[in-house]
């Protein structure tokens, strides 16, 4: 092939890659910014105490997996604790920790062995003991072997929950008090059908937080962790939000996820088979939903902010974050690959698979190419400034666009960032693509060939700094 | 040099380019304007709330209060009444009770009924709606009651709501036939049925033979709420209902009107097909007898439900005194599983005692 077709097939590939994209998150950007609003409205005209003081109002279980929290579980715990909801039982499975969690968990909540009928009905690993909180009736501590991952965390605490309702979470991430009050609202609109339910959380980098509490909202402007939030932006309000109005939502997060026990028990718990268990079980709930058609099963995302998650604060957390990421998405894309373009699982399969396969898995390498051929192509001398420049431009202009388009469908609505932090978003969002993209292009890359090699370990990053509490 | 496509790239930047600038424009202006709407907001609030404050000390019912109260919007009334702004400015139930009345006089009520005629939008009828609700008036249940059955799932859900401020036994025939006819909100309409002040049981109670088997459920368990005691004798009989869910409410409710009576009943359940039947039927048999129907209670321990086993161990943890005669012959038989329960009850006890 000669020089100019070679460029001509590359500009095709790449210039209907960002088209596609921009009409693509432009589109869900408009369908979200309707549905953000009928949620934003739904929760300011809710009867909140009508459900708080309902004797009809549904129990949770709260099940918090841990393994090496040392610095956050503490105030994780609090905050579940310090929920404003009538009747929640929270079980936290320690999962082989070797550092302080157990101790802090010991101090916290006063333990004591009890002796109870622990039925497995799912891979769990090896369980220790079961303890109960002196302080704290509602809140029980599994005490397990690690080696499952969060899923056989997770799995130990199915075992052993009472309710018909299970909030998952991370053991980082602190719960507003309400959260399970507006999640459980809304389920109870229509508990029939909604068989899973996220909400949007952000990053507690900053915040002062004294027991499970947050006293200061500081958002973070460390440009790595600005970035973050403007990816979980991107994420949850440029299309989550868009894609549960379709039914069609891919990943009911697990930083906070609620889901009905009966499905998870039908579908058989959470598989260690995976890098992460989020994306792999909500993909199984959409196989699920499918199977039982008849049914009309939901699975919601929701633009409130439940709780607050630490992001990796240093480029080697991100990248060891972020390969796992990836591992986990390309993973479960292989996995369930049979649902791209299959009717049967509308818009599921339609609509949010092939932006799983395009833009998740394949638009790493769309984009490091496509960065990497025009960027050599001028220092090798076949591109003149001019036509580099507009290249480059192009890519720039477009993931910036859809940065300032998720930006305002989240501003609209939530009213929590400042214009000075509004504004430095809007400043970060021009110079991605110059350091930030590129870090996470290559945590990308690092994680598919990571896949590629069959490499499942969930690698935990390593925290580095302590939280604030003044 | 190669030129692919250069010209067509520099006139997507273009377009781009100008894309971005405007969100990002729109997205600063609508910053700064958000923030300089919720400060007028809150003033024109702290106003309102100084003038009911004024109004109120003034003892009349003037002209100038029902030109006041005429004046308001849906979204100030309900905000007034929810509090929902609370952060900027706080109503006190004193203020709230004024207004309403205020409200009324004025001839909102007529006004709000025109205005859900208006294009107001889905939201502003909503704001409308729960406004209406707020008025507290008999009158606002006929608009209310036709907006419940709306096609809208939003404005079904919030005309629910609405309805479940106006205290009135009309407001529990509404309801009721709402929890009928709409499956998906039987829960909501149940949960606003109890706060309901009117002794609601003499309404719900001719739901109690329905058809449908989940009407039965919830108005089995909505009897539970009755202060009187009148309708046990329909709880009871429904403790043979054909349907195991409602059987299972109706040993719940038992349980919540601490009927002495029911003991029989309750006992012949423990043989029940469906497990969340002798469930119940334990936990009612602990919570109305305790100490007296443990020989009862015992006897499922070797129930083939662990949940049924788990409501045992509970009613021993409860019972303990009682329980240990039992317990004591367990401990000496064979039967592993309902050793292991007996030795929970008995740790879980000591640990209450610490």
């Amino acid at each position: 092939m000669t020089t100019p077709a070679f460029f001509n097939v590359l500009f095709y590939i790449f210039f209907g890659y960002f088209l596609i994209l921009l009409v693509y998150y432009a589109f869900l950007i408009i369908v979200g910014l309707g549905e953000e609003r009928r949620r934003w409205w739904q929760n300011i005209t809710d009867d909140y105490p009508l459900v708080y003081f309902s004797s009809f109002t549904l129990p949770v279980s709260v099940i918090i997996p841990a393994r090496n929290e040392e610095e956050w579980i503490r105030n994780t715990i609090l905050s579940v604790i310090n929920l404003n909801y009538p009747q929640f039982e929270a079980v936290v499975v320690d999962d082989g920790s070797t550092d302080r969690t157990f101790e802090i968990l010991n101090e916290t909540l006063d333990l004591k062995p009890v002796t109870v009928h622990y039925v497995k009905h799912f891979k769990d690993g090896q369980v220790y003991s079961i303890m109960k909180s002196m302080k704290y009736p509602n809140v029980t501590v599994i005490s397990k072997s690690p080696g499952l991952k969060k899923a056989g965390a997770v799995n130990a605490g199915l075992n052993i929950v009472r309710y018909k309702y299970v909030c998952v979470m991370d053991a980082d991430t602190i719960l507003e008090p309400d959260s399970l009050l507006k999640v459980m609202t809304q389920v109870e609109r229509d508990p029939e059908k909604v068989i899973g339910i996220g909400s949007y959380f952000g990053l507690v980098n900053d915040f002062v937080i004294k027991d499970g509490r947050i006293l200061d909202y500081y958002f973070s402007y460390n440009p790595l962790v600005a970035y973050q939030n403007m990816e979980y932006i991107r994420s949850f309000f440029g299309n989550r939000i868009a894609w549960s109005a379709f039914n069609a939502m891919p990943n009911v997060a697990g930083g906070f996820g609620l889901w009905r026990k009966d499905v998870l028990y039908e579908m058989g718990g959470y598989s260690a088979d995976f890098t992460c268990e989020d994306i792999e079980i909500t993909f199984r709930a959409h196989d699920y939903i499918v199977k039982n058609k008849d049914k009309g099963y939901k699975i919601l995302m929701l633009p409130y902010y439940v709780g607050w998650t630490e992001g990796p604060s240093n480029i080697k957390s991100l990248v060891s974050q972020r390969d796992r990421w990836q591992r986990v998405v390309n993973e479960t894309a292989w996995s369930y690959k049979y649902m791209l373009f299959n009717p049967r699982y509308k818009w599921m399969g339609l609509l949010t698979m092939p932006y799983f396969l395009i833009y998740e898995v394949m638009g790493v390498f769309i984009e490091t190419i496509s960065i990497s051929v025009v960027t050599a192509s001028w220092i090798i001398g076949i591109l003149d400034v001019r036509v580099f420049l507009a290249y480059f431009l192009l890519m720039l202009l477009s993931q910036s666009l859809i940065s300032v388009m998720s930006l305002f469908a989240f501003v609209r609505d939530q009213k929590v960032f400042r214009l000075k932090y509004v504004v430095y978003l809007l400043f970060l969002s021009l110079i991605e693509l110059f350091w930030y993209r590129w870090i996470i292009s290559f945590a990308k890359l690092l994680g598919t060939i990571k896949f590629l090699f069959g490499y499942k370990t969930y690698d935990q990053y390593v925290r580095e700094k302590r939280i604030r509490t003044s | 040099m190669i030129n692919y496509h250069a010209d067509l790239v520099i006139k997507v930047d273009f377009i781009l380019l100008a894309a971005y600038l405007i969100f990002a424009i729109a997205l600063v202006l609508y910053v700064i304007r958000r923030d300089y709407s919720s400060k007028r907001h809150a003033r024109k609030l702290l106003k309102i709330k100084e003038n009911l404050t004024r109004l109120f000390l003034s003892g009349k019912r003037t002209n100038a209060a029902t030109k006041f109260a005429a004046r308001l919007t849906p979204e100030e009334f309900v905000d007034v009444q929810t509090n929902r702004r609370k952060y900027t400015v706080f109503f006190n139930e004193l203020e709230q009770q004024f207004l309403k009345e205020l409200f009324v006089t004025a001839g909102k009520i007529k006004e709000l009924r025109s205005l859900l005629k208006k294009p107001i939008g889905k939201w502003g009828k909503i704001e409308v709606i729960i406004a209406l609700g707020y008025t507290q008036a008999d009158e606002a249940l006929d608009i209310l009651e036709s907006s419940l059955y709306s096609k809208d799932e939003d404005i079904s859900y919030f005309s629910t709501l609405a309805i479940g401020q106006i205290s009135a036994m009309r407001s529990v025939s509404i309801l009721m036939e709402f929890l009928k006819k709409k499956p998906m909100m039987r829960r909501k309409a149940a949960s606003i049925l109890e706060t309901l002040s009117p002794d609601i049981t003499s309404e719900v109670i001719k739901f109690a033979d329905d058809k449908d088997p989940e009407v039965r459920t919830w108005a089995v368990r909505l009897l539970a709420k009755s202060v009187s005691k009148d309708y046990v004798k329909k709880v009871e009989e429904l403790t043979k209902d054909p349907s195991p869910e409602v059987r299972a409410s109706a040993c719940a409710s038992l349980a919540k009107l601490e009927d002495k009576d029911s003991k029989e009943m309750l006992v012949k359940r423990l043989k029940d097909d469906a497990w969340f039947v002798r469930m119940h039927a334990v936990k009612a048999l602990s919570k109305i007898f305790g100490k007296d129907a443990m020989s009862e209670i015992m006897n499922s321990l070797n129930d083939g439900s662990l949940l049924v086993i788990n409501s045992v161990r509970q009613a021993m943890i409860d019972n303990i005194e009682a329980a240990m005669p039992y317990i004591k012959k367990v401990l000496e038989g064979t039967d592993e599983l309902a050793k292991k329960i007996c030795k929970e009850a008995i740790d879980i006890t000591d640990m209450k005692k610490e």
